[in-house]
């Protein structure tokens, strides 16, 4: 499966990341190593494209950030859900099954 | 300025985000690195490996850069020009509707206003440190009698000096007594003074130098030093005039010349306000019987010493004074009293009560803004939904309503402000003298500043509920239906929360009024034993150097021929109907001796019991109405000469003699042995709040006192034969002042002067909250009524009445302000114990005061909403419905 357009390469990252951050904090590079091994790659090609993709996501009040200790003991920035992350991870996560339940109806793959 | 500082801001902001970005990217791009390392790739090769993955480095970090800085350039430099434009339109909208402004300012300015004034009566009461230098290390020593059970007992003169030598806990201590004084000479009418007799000690203690020349030392204050005295400042002006010349002068006090070696400043008046003159005690160790106590105890702790310790350290020596001295010190403790609590400690819990009573109006007056303003965010749903489509975020709509609260507030606090200095004004006249530190009432800074907090926090009180709601309400289908939505129903729900809270806030208030006002008819009641209407009391001092007077002697010729012949003139004036002498009027406590009842086997010591003696001449219980019940009065046989006679009240009568008639029985005190001739009734002599205690006359010719009162009781108004009075005694003696003149019914009611303050203050505090309540029910009918014109419309044109309509609308108001009642009742069992030290013959829970409260709080409901309800009930149903 290839990228696709960018807007929904946006949105699936976001989701993404609010899925990874539910059971609790990681930093920055965590959350790339483990989006890249979910999904071998298909979502993040530059691995620096995640972190546009996390400060939009803090300024919308999805994220909160903040300076922690990594497990290397290194200062590294920590991010976890905000309750409006929650909900909107709920929303998005409706949204996308509805979404991908359609499309798999008009494929006929199910 | 404060452009630069926010511009610095943001600069900072600015440097702080980049440097986060920075060190979080180069996080990612190490760790990438020491991940391949460990894969067994070179470290440069790793490092070239990693930043490839990574991506365009200079891209990602201005995309993050430029995510982040809209924000802090928004916060950064934005922000003052926000404030200014929520500010510009906070003021727009006020303007655009006076009415509701001006409504929401009064009532504010009602609330802070009134809090105000009596925050500034407990700052300068209770919160303010005494006027002396290190005020808080300042305590006051009290012995206690544990047989009696009293708590503020003097000290003898062998006590305070014993505790001086003996203490470990104290820096310095000091001791004084009151001293009755007559300022005679110097070319002016002869003056009573208030003087102390004070160690030297007291202003070394008190920190306060004097204003001219000095106060007195060890050597002055030493039995036989010579006689000098200290002026306060108010004396030195009112009769010197202020003359600087008078250090050195020689003033003649009760007879004997004394003299003036200092002033002290304006203000100074320890121990007690009026204190005008200072002089040396000049007692040695041993100058003065351990058996009379005279001497109130000050003292100033040492460093570090904390209450506790400076109890336990004069209680030990109490002790061991009390096994040294069995005789006189048997059951005498000592302890040790702050010397704020010792000033004010009475009042406090009165004004902690009246402040407590002042902020449920604020409150009251809050839940009432906030209910306008609720109503108000209603209608203009419409418009924030706009400025929300416009772009305006969540927290700039909350912070642009908060301005516009605060704005109001501000306002209200202003408005307030001059209510306060009105209210001051008449809280100082209306308070009752015994009030201390009566005079420190005002405003000042702090009190400002208090006023200032109030209004910003009530403003945020008020504000915050509209504003979240405002800004809350979900924007499109405002947007969409036009403002009618299920938002507004749920702005319903709130509105009538906020209306059931303030009834129930002012049921509190108007209960506890309620019982103040019920305590105080009570006290009226009490039949204070005496008849106090027209009765004239004045007091003449008979100095000891012109008229000798023996303790205990009956051969005092000077001062009984002084008083005969006063008696004889008062006696001719006109509409006088009779005229007596006491040593103590009937509103004067006085004070208490031991005696034994004749015949009977001695009581042991610390068993003893007290009663008030009075000294009086003839016809004074038919001069002050008190009523003769057994036996008879006393007559022209009581002289000096006759056989010693003594007149019991009931009280003592029924402790003593219960089974038996007293009058023929004998009781002894100070050495003479006396015939009971009759039992009168007893006098509330304490105040109609205290309970009666026992006590006896004697003739005053048998036991002569240069000090006492003259009582006249005249067929008009006592006061205008006053000036009459006292000329008869400057017609016998020039040098003598009258002093206390006023009637017997002003000296009966200050001792309810208190009561009736606190029942004055809360009724007022009740009644603006009444009013208050009013409003908030009738705002809050009357806006559904406007809301519900199209629905009351449609019921009209399907038949109901105009009397359903009344009905039905004045009903929702009585269920909210029943609901009210109910929880307000419900605190105020609980609440109202509070008041229970303010309380007399009435218990906090009162069913009569609870039955009235209900009353009334329901009555002003119904009155609230038949306004509006009369205005539903005239509903056009054409017009309603068309104008849908």
């Amino acid at each position: 499966m290839s990228p696709g357009n960018p807007e929904r390469l946006h949105g699936t990252l976001e989701l993404l990341v609010l899925k990874l951050l539910e059971p609790g904090a990681m930093n920055g590079y965590a959350i790339g190593v483990r989006i890249q091994e979910l999904t071998d790659g298909a979502v993040i090609v530059e691995e620096g494209s995640l972190y546009p993709a996390l400060y939009r996501m803090q300024r919308r009040g999805w994220l909160k950030a903040e300076w922690g200790k990594s497990e290397n003991n290194r200062r590294a920035k920590f991010y976890r859900l905000s309750r409006t992350g929650k909900r909107q991870l709920g929303k998005e996560t409706a949204e996308w099954s509805s979404f991908a339940a359609a499309v798999r109806k008009i494929l006929g793959s199910g | 300025m404060i452009k630069k500082l926010l511009g610095l801001w943001a600069a900072i902001r600015r440097q702080t985000i980049q440097q986060d970005i920075d060190s979080e990217l180069a996080y990612h791009v190490e760790m990438r690195t020491r991940a391949l390392e460990a894969t067994g790739m070179g470290a440069a090769a790793a490092r070239r490996e990693a930043e490839r993955r990574f991506g365009n480095y200079g891209r990602i970090r201005a995309e993050c850069r430029a995510v982040m800085m809209v924000d802090a350039e928004r916060q950064g430099d934005g922000i003052m020009a926000q404030f200014g434009q929520d500010l510009r339109y906070a003021v727009r909208t006020i303007l655009k509707n006076p009415g509701f402004a001006a409504t929401v300012i009064l009532t504010l300015g009602l609330g802070i206003g009134a809090n105000t004034a009596i925050f500034s009566v407990v700052d300068g009461v209770l919160l303010r440190p005494l006027p002396y230098a290190g005020s808080d290390h300042l305590v006051m020593v009290w012995q206690n009698d544990r047989l009696r059970g009293t708590e503020l007992e003097w000290f003898s003169g062998p006590d305070y000096f014993d505790v001086l030598e003996r203490n470990v806990v104290f820096e310095d201590l000091a001791a004084w007594e009151f001293m009755g004084a007559t300022l005679t000479g110097a070319d002016a009418e002869p003056q009573v003074i208030r003087a102390a007799r004070t160690t030297h000690s007291l202003f070394r203690i008190l920190g306060v130098p004097p204003m001219l020349g000095r106060v007195y030392d060890a050597e002055d204050d030493r039995p036989g030093g010579e006689p000098v005295v200290v002026f306060s400042h108010e004396l030195w002006a009112s009769r010197f005039g202020s003359d600087e010349t008078i250090i050195g002068r020689r003033v003649v006090i009760e007879g004997n010349p004394y003299e003036v070696i200092g002033v002290m400043p304006p203000g100074f008046a320890y121990p007690t306000v009026g204190t005008q003159v200072w002089t040396p005690v000049q007692m040695g160790p041993t100058s003065r019987p351990r058996g009379n106590h005279n001497f109130r105890v000050v003292a100033q702790l040492a460093d570090g010493v904390t209450l506790e310790r400076a109890n336990a350290n004069v209680t030990a020596i109490a002790a061991d004074l009390e096994e040294e001295y069995a005789d006189d010190n048997l059951g005498r403790g000592m302890w040790v009293q702050g010397m704020l609590d010792a000033t004010v400690g009475a009042v406090r819990p009165a004004l902690l009560l009246l402040l407590g009573s002042v902020a449920l109006v604020l409150l009251i007056a809050c839940v009432n803004v906030a209910s306008l303003l609720f109503a108000r965010s209603t209608v203009r749903q419409r418009e924030v939904a706009i400025r929300g489509a416009l772009g305006a975020g969540r927290d700039r709509l909350i912070r642009q309503f908060l301005t516009e609260s605060l704005v109001l507030s501000l306002l209200g606090g202003a408005a307030g402000l001059l209510v306060a200095f009105g209210g001051v004004r008449v809280l100082v006249a209306l308070g009752p003298a015994a009030l201390p530190r009566l005079a420190n009432v005002g405003i000042d800074g702090r009190v400002l500043l208090f006023a200032m907090l109030a209004s910003l926090g009530t403003g945020v009180l008020f504000g915050v509920l509209p504003a979240l709601q405002a800004a809350g309400a979900d924007l499109q289908s405002n947007l969409k239906e036009g403002g009618r939505t299920p938002a507004q129903r749920g702005g319903k729900g709130v509105r009538q929360f906020l209306v059931i809270t303030e009834v129930a806030l002012a049921a509190v208030l108007v209960t506890g009024a309620g019982l103040l006002i019920q305590s105080f008819w009570r006290l009226q009641a009490v039949d204070p034993g005496f008849a106090a209407g027209n009765v004239l009391v004045a007091n003449v001092q008979l100095p000891a150097s012109r008229y000798p007077q023996t303790f205990g002697s009956t051969d005092n010729a000077q001062v009984l021929a002084f008083q005969r012949e006063l008696v004889e003139r008062v006696g001719g004036l006109p509409n006088v109907e009779s005229v007596a002498l006491a040593v103590h009027h009937p509103a004067n406590p006085g004070w208490t001796s031991r005696f034994t009842i004749d015949g009977r086997p001695p009581v042991p010591p610390g068993e003893q019991e007290e009663a008030r003696i009075n000294p009086v001449g003839r016809d004074y219980f038919r001069t002050v109405g008190i009523q003769v019940v057994r036996g008879r009065d006393f007559d022209e046989g009581d002289r000096a000469s006759g056989p010693p006679v003594v007149i019991i009240n009931e009280m003592f009568a029924r402790r003593h003699f219960p089974e038996e008639d007293p009058v023929g029985q004998r009781l002894s005190f100070w050495g003479q042995s006396r015939e009971i001739v009759g039992v009168v009734a007893d006098v509330k002599f304490r105040g109609p709040a205290q309970a009666t205690r026992q006590g006896w006359y004697a003739p005053m010719e048998q036991i002569p006192f240069g000090a006492f009162s003259v009582l006249v009781r005249t067929a008009g108004e006592p006061l205008d034969i006053a000036p009459l009075v006292q000329q008869q005694v400057l017609a016998i003696d020039p040098d003598l002042p009258v002093f206390g003149v006023a009637t017997l019914q002003q000296q009966f009611s200050g001792f309810v002067a208190q009561p009736r303050f606190n029942m004055l203050l809360l009724g007022l505090f009740a009644g603006v909250a009444m009013v208050l309540a009013a409003v908030g029910i009738y705002g809050v009918m009357s806006y559904g009524v406007n809301q519900r014109t199209h629905e009351i419309g449609v019921r009209i044109s399907l038949g109901a009445t105009a009397g359903d309509v009344l009905g039905h609308v004045v009903g929702q108001g009585l269920v909210l302000a029943a609901a009210g009642v109910a929880i307000g009742l419900g605190a105020s069992l609980w609440l109202t114990r509070a008041l229970s030290s303010l309380l007399f013959g009435v218990g906090t829970v009162h069913l009569p005061t609870l039955v009235a409260v209900a009353f009334i709080v329901g009555a002003v409901a119904f009155a609230a909403s038949y306004v509006p309800a009369r205005r539903a009930s005239k509903v056009d149903p054409m017009q309603a419905l068309r104008g849908e």
